[in-house]
């Protein structure tokens, strides 16, 4: 029954499934940076909620993937820091993800749309 | 830690927390590389926030820096093992939630070293029938099936499984026997196959293969022999006269530079 869904719950889901092309789009869009500036870069952006316990061994994956590459450099606060930079083959997944997202985008706005002609004429 | 965020306080809170954070990952079968990146991004993380505490830090400030970050468990959440919300900070992963997550994210993992080393013991199996039967094989059919189909499956799945037993090893490389087992069958691959192969050509063309094999394995032989007694002959006889000489005038000019520019 909708009045049952736990809405917080649905979109936890919903985060943990579009935090992979929001990590890819994050470092595409810094360049380059290390894990603590993209987990305060995307705490920043309110609905999105990736915490380090999501960003970072996603970070680990998609390295461990080829989609990000890795350069140890040392840090003034303390041990070396990690920076991230998107590959070519995490360019082209972060398009292919994008173009998924347009086209679920906008089908769902489709959706929405449609529903809400139908209430107003009834 | 760090030196300027007063290295030995907190240290033990740190390491506990690392710790327990790499134990969750361990727990949710983590890659051992996930493991290591993902506890270098959380120390660097810590550094970071305690860089922008009030120094000289305490006890009390290394727990308040940790007591922001989330619990270990949460980390384990994206490997579909861990008892986390998911990583969102601020749901709770249902228990269909998270089946539905354990259940993509956990398929079946085929151990290719082990593969490797059942099909390379198929290999040499298959060998030992073949020699032990020897001559009476043609006569035998389930026997000569038996082999062939040993000798098949060796020959072709002994390569792929390594290779793959080498990239599964190269991304969770934490499984010392698995990589025994690459490294041993490939060996044994590479010692097998030139033999099948070269028995499998001699039977072909009645013999008349090993002609040009055995031909080819002399000529090396010889370079082999010549090669090492010229080394060896090199190095026991002195040095000839113009070589000498050449080096005493090498020397001389060396040493003439060297006062000029003094």
């Amino acid at each position: 029954m909708p009045t049952n869904l736990n809405i917080e719950q649905w979109s936890t889901q919903l985060r943990k499934g579009l935090a992979e092309i929001c990590v890819l789009a994050a470092v595409n869009q810094l360049g380059e940076a290390y894990g603590y500036q993209l987990v305060q870069f995307l705490t920043e952006h309110d609905g999105l909620a990736l915490t380090e316990s999501t960003v970072y061994p996603l970070l680990a994956r998609l390295a461990r993937e080829g989609q990000l590459s890795v350069t140890t450099t040392p840090s003034p606060a303390g041990p070396p820091r990690r920076y991230y930079r998107i590959t070519a083959s995490g360019k082209r997944s972060l398009e292919a993800m994008l173009q998924q997202w347009m086209a679920v985008g906008t089908s769902i706005q489709k959706i929405i749309c449609n529903g809400s002609t139908q209430e107003t004429k009834s | 830690m760090t030196e300027n965020t007063s290295s030995a306080v907190g240290r033990a809170a740190i390491d506990a927390y690392l710790d327990s954070v790499e134990q969750a990952l361990l727990a949710a079968h983590a890659p051992r590389g996930d493991r290591v990146q993902v506890r270098q991004d959380l120390e660097s993380q810590i550094a970071d926030m305690l860089a922008g505490e009030p120094q000289p830090l305490t006890e009390e400030i290394v727990q308040a820096v940790i007591a922001k970050l989330e619990p270990p468990s949460h980390f384990a959440a994206t490997y579909g093992n861990g008892n986390g919300n998911g990583g969102s900070g601020n749901g709770n992963g249902s228990e269909p939630g998270r089946a539905w997550a354990a259940r993509i994210t956990r398929r079946p993992v085929m151990r290719w070293p082990l593969i490797a080393a059942v099909s390379c013991a198929c290999l040499c199996f298959g060998c030992l029938l073949l020699l032990i039967s020897g001559g009476t094989m043609f006569n035998d059919g389930p026997l000569i099936v038996l082999i062939l189909s040993l000798l098949l499956v060796g020959f072709v799945l002994t390569p792929i499984a390594v290779w793959k037993g080498v990239k599964q090893l190269q991304s969770q490389s934490d499984q010392p026997r698995d990589r025994e087992l690459v490294i041993r069958s490939a060996m044994i691959y590479c010692v097998i196959l030139p033999v099948l192969v070269t028995g499998f050509f001699a039977l072909a063309t009645e013999g008349f293969i090993l002609i040009p094999i055995g031909l080819g394995a002399f000529i090396y032989l010889q370079v082999v022999l010549v090669r090492r007694l010229h080394r060896r002959l090199s190095e026991r006889l002195p040095a000839q006269a113009s070589d000498a000489g050449a080096h005493a005038a090498e020397r001389a000019v060396g040493t003439a530079m060297t006062m000029q520019a003094m």
